[in-house]
């Protein structure tokens, strides 16, 4: 499990990039489909989620919808035109730094550091 | 597995208790929240332990945080519309309390929309003018020789010039006349003639004290030759259609002719006179008797203009000198006063005013029933949302332990408050824009709903709008400041002295008004009734008047000739001539000398009416003493008769000892005056002649066929169309020259109290929506009541009480409150019916059954509003209602 320090930054590219693939998601249902993919090792807490959510719909890349499921009201998070384009330019954007992490902390670039 | 409601209910709650406020975030974490105790009970654990675990699972450290942290990254308009929304679903959650607060609010604020158009439009008369400040009328104080003042808009004919020349501080004066009927104005060509009922003569002047515009013709002195006159835009065109009027010639009752030399605008309602044709006063000098020079004959009216700054005390100080100069050795009789133009409409009920006054204390009843209506909705609205957010207490018990009251809870009932406010207001102005016209048909007022102003009324509306949200948020934010947190906690809510007596004391207030309001309803209504079926004096039903327009006067053999063959038709019982009508009509006054055998002579200011023989049987008025008019009797035709009340003033207390008696009196043709002298036949009953506003004046009757004004027919069984034909083709046969028109005598009484009577059903109207109102917010309280006592009625009943006994426990309490209500409520309403009949000199008592009634109908009332609820809450099963979750 990684540390929440680490993983802070890119909770809104992963909601994001999940709720491209799907028509709507649910609070619950975001958080189970984190977990399953990441087999457990990203934990994306209730307490990150929904004011992370609520700040989205503010701006316009998420809107919601309410239904009522059994006796309570359900609201359910999909993502907009904007978020679209936003979600995109944010995995590109994260690619590119995994990648450019990777040149910053792989092997050899240690040992050239060792060689300064 | 799927949680029940009640379950999901209690989810809320700790929810709410954890601190979580956000409405959309609070439906994020119920659902997040139930799901996961759904699936820890699928595992077979109970109910409480799943979501204690699920709630420790979901915030190991306290929900707050998350609310913190959610509403900290928010914009505050993002919050508003969170509020607006959560409002919404809120009321949508309360519908009952929705319906009573929007039917109560959208009909106060129609009515007072209503009341307001009204009243304005009232306000407005004599505002036009631009010397409004600076115009004052003339009027006279008489003092009578029996002793009574005689209160009169009007002057004499020389005064106004004469004042102008004497005191040079009255800057101009006009004077105005307006002859009492209808006159006959026909077209060069002779072939139309019209009959015009609002002519008046004037002084040329009068265009620069009114604000009566020009529009065409000499705008300077268009009334400064005899002769000359000015007419309306709307009877120009009915005259001379498209041609150019100025210039064209009319023919005054086939006497004299008259030039148009100017055409003026309209003239709107809210002048207190009206004029579609003004001729130039010095005319009357030319073509009439030699009236103009009388000192004493108060048939004129005189309107002064001050210059700035020159007060009306100035020259009232002046006038006994004035009087004393020119009225000789009667002078100190007459005291006048300057009474501001702005006044007149509202403020003077004299005798001789031009156009039917308002009545300032009635309309100041409507403004205040207008007020009523808002503060009960108001009430109302301030009382259900605070009853609704009782329940609410603990939460803030809890927040106040925590540490304060949050300003967005503050905010959320300020936002919910305007929601209600905003849809009223917008139900109202839809309601208002269908009802309106019918509104306006019946006062018959030339309103308009939404005018030039209507921009800035709407924002001011708001700004009232704004400012009672915020104190209906403030209200129960102050309760809930005041709640001793740990009394809230345990549930002690009214218990607690405080909100026990806020809500008896609403309750209280509302009985106090609607008790005020129906007492006056009934009241108002017995009034209205009282002057309809008021016996009169005579026969008032099935008389038909018709108006005699004759260029010549009428001897008494033609007086004789008409009445008789109007009285050979068949289904006419007899016919009169009169010089009056009975009802409604300005008496003519006369000085008559009454010697008496055995007495000094009496000279006494009396009203005279003049008639023909069968005067008496055709009004059916009760002779007290002496005859009737008599063919008999050749002396007749000078002999008199008088009434009660003449018999008073002279201070008889025998009917009998009047009979014989000699009258004379100065009397005026056109011959010039002459002395009438005669002698008393008869006695006969008072009977009222100008309105019940007014006491019955003595009165001298006598025959002159000269003076005759009216025919009346008594119909044998009510109006048939034959019996009109027929007399219709008597009358053209008999009169070609009178048109023949007619009113029904019964209808015309009702027309002389038309604005009473419609002031007083728009009082009853207005009343009944209050009353209504007040029953809606009872309804709305009793509810709450019943719904917090629901627990105790449950334990009362499981102890052994019958459903009887907690319906009259639930009912106690209100019946208390309507005693204390009908004994606050009664000298309140006698005193302000006491001074609202004081302006009648003929009223209906006060009756006092109608507080017994006003109780009655308030318990009534109550049984209606608050009798489900309470039944349904008394008959409940205490298991049920016992049962806690």
């Amino acid at each position: 499990m990684y540390s929440s320090q680490l993983l802070k930054g890119t909770f809104q590219t992963i909601i994001l990039k999940l709720l491209s693939n799907a028509d709507r998601m649910y609070g619950y249902e975001i958080t189970q489909k984190v977990k399953l993919l990441s087999d457990g090792e990203v934990i994306l807490s209730e307490g990150s989620l929904y004011p992370l959510l609520h700040k989205m719909e503010e701006e316009g890349l998420v809107s919601t919808s309410r239904e009522k499921v059994g006796n309570r009201f359900r609201r359910y998070y999909a993502i907009t035109f904007k978020g679209r384009q936003e979600g995109e330019a944010k995995v590109d954007e994260f690619a590119r730094f995994v990648k450019t992490m990777g040149k910053l902390i792989s092997p050899d670039v240690s040992s050239n550091l060792d060689a300064i | 597995m799927s949680l029940k409601a009640h379950q999901i209910r209690l989810i809320e709650k700790r929810l709410k208790k954890e601190g979580i406020t956000y409405d959309p975030l609070s439906e994020d974490i119920v659902d997040h929240i139930c799901i996961q105790v759904e699936e820890r009970m699928d595992q077979g654990q109970k109910f409480m332990d799943a979501l204690d675990a699920a709630l420790q699972e979901f915030a190991p450290s306290g929900l707050s945080d998350i609310e913190e942290a959610t509403t900290r990254n928010l914009k505050n308009f993002t919050m508003f519309k969170s509020y607006i929304v959560v409002a919404w679903r809120n009321m949508m959650r309360q519908k009952s309390m929705l319906f009573i607060n929007l039917t109560g609010l959208a009909l106060g604020f129609a009515c007072v929309l209503f009341i307001y158009r009204y009243v304005d439009f009232e306000m407005s008369y004599d505002t036009q003018h631009p010397a409004k400040e600076s115009v004052y009328r003339l009027i006279t104080h008489r003092q009578q020789e029996n002793g009574e003042t005689y209160h009169s808009a009007f002057t004499g004919a020389p005064w106004g010039p004469a004042l102008e020349a004497d005191y040079p501080e009255i800057e101009t004066t006009t004077r105005i006349m307006k002859y009492r009927l209808p006159v006959q104005v026909s077209l060069e060509s002779g072939a139309n003639r019209f009959l015009e009922p609002d002519l008046i003569w004037a002084d040329n002047s009068i265009f620069s004290l009114f604000h009566l515009p020009i529009i065409a013709g000499d705008d300077k002195n268009p009334l400064a030759s005899p002769n000359s006159i000015v007419i309306s835009k709307q009877l120009a065109k009915k005259y001379f259609g498209d041609e150019n009027p100025i210039g064209k010639r009319l023919e005054y009752e086939g006497n004299f002719g008259l030039q148009v030399t100017a055409v003026m605008q309209d003239m709107p309602d809210n002048i207190h006179f009206k004029a579609d044709l003004i001729g130039s006063f010095n005319t009357l000098g030319h073509s009439f008797w030699h009236i103009m020079d009388n000192w004493s004959i108060l048939y004129y009216y005189t309107y002064l203009k001050l210059p700035e700054g020159t007060q009306p005390e100035q020259v009232e100080n002046n006038l006994p000198q004035f009087y004393a100069k020119y009225l000789g050795e009667n002078a100190d009789r007459y005291q006048g006063e300057l009474q501001p133009i702005k006044d007149i409409y509202l403020h003077s009920d004299l005798s001789g005013e031009m156009k039917a006054n308002a009545d300032y204390q009635q309309l100041m009843l409507l403004v205040l029933i207008a007020g009523l209506i808002m503060l009960l909705a108001i009430t109302n609205f301030v009382s259900l949302t605070t009853s609704r957010l009782i329940p609410r207490f603990k939460e803030v018990g809890i927040r106040k332990v925590m540490g304060g009251l949050r300003t967005d809870f503050f905010f959320q009932f300020i936002t919910e408050a305007f929601v209600v406010l905003a849809i009223s207001l917008a139900l109202a102005l839809t309601l208002g824009y269908f009802i309106f016209p019918y509104f306006v048909s019946f006062v018959e007022k030339p309103l308009v709903l939404f005018n030039d102003l209507w921009l800035l009324e709407l924002i001011s509306f708001i700004l009232v709008m704004l400012v009672l949200s915020v104190v209906a948020g403030l209200y129960p934010a102050t309760i809930m400041a005041g709640l001793n947190p740990s009394g809230a906690l345990k549930g002690v809510i009214h218990g607690s002295g405080s909100a026990q007596w806020l809500r008896e004391g609403q309750v209280l207030f509302q009985y106090v008004i609607c008790i005020c309001l129906i007492v006056a309803t009934f009241q108002v209504g017995d009034q209205m009734k009282y002057i309809q079926n008021k016996d009169l004096g005579f026969d008032k039903e099935d008389i038909l008047m018709v108006p005699l327009y004759i260029s010549s006067d009428l001897t008494s053999q033609q007086a004789d000739l008409i009445s008789n063959e109007l009285t050979r038709i068949p289904g006419v019982k007899r016919a009169s001539v009169t010089s009056h009508k009975l009802v409604g009509d300005q008496p003519y006054g006369a000085s008559y000398a009454f010697q008496l055998p055995g007495r000094p002579t009496d000279t006494l200011a009396m009203n005279r009416l003049h008639v023909d023989r069968h005067f008496i049987e055709t009004y059916d008025i009760e002779l007290i003493a002496g005859r009737n008019y008599s063919k008999d009797f050749s002396t007749d035709t000078s002999a008199f008769l008088i009434n009660e009340q003449a018999l008073k003033t002279l201070g008889l207390n025998d009917a009998e000892a009047a009979i014989g008696g000699q009258i004379s009196y100065q009397a005026q043709n056109e011959n010039g005056r002459y002395l009438r002298r005669g002698r008393v036949i008869g006695v006969i009953k008072n009977f009222n002649f100008s309105s019940l506003h007014r006491t019955i004046a003595p009165m001298v009757i006598d025959m002159q066929a000269a003076r005759s004004h009216f025919v009346a027919c008594k119909l044998e069984s009510g109006l048939s169309e034959g019996t009109l034909t027929s007399i219709e083709n008597a009358w053209a046969r008999l009169l070609p020259e009178s048109p023949f028109t007619y009113t029904v005598l019964g209808d015309h009484l009702s027309e002389s109290y038309k604005e009473e009577t419609r002031l007083s059903e728009l009082l009853q109207y207005f009343s009944f929506i209050s009353i209504f109102i007040a029953g809606l917010g009872m309804l709305g309280l009793a509810s709450g009541t019943a719904a917090k006592r629901v627990k105790e009625i449950g334990v009362r009943k499981v102890l052994g009480a019958s459903s009887t006994t907690v319906i009259m426990l639930l009912f106690k309490s209100f019946i208390i409150l309507i005693g204390i209500a009908l004994l606050v409520s009664s000298p309140l309403a006698y005193y302000l019916l006491d001074s609202w009949l004081s302006g009648f000199a003929y009223h209906a008592p006060i009756n006092w059954t109608n507080f017994g009634l006003a109780a009655v109908i308030s318990l009534g009332l109550t049984v209606v509003s608050v009798g489900y609820i309470t039944i349904s809450a008394a008959t409940a099963n205490p298991i049920r209602t016992l049962r806690s979750e």
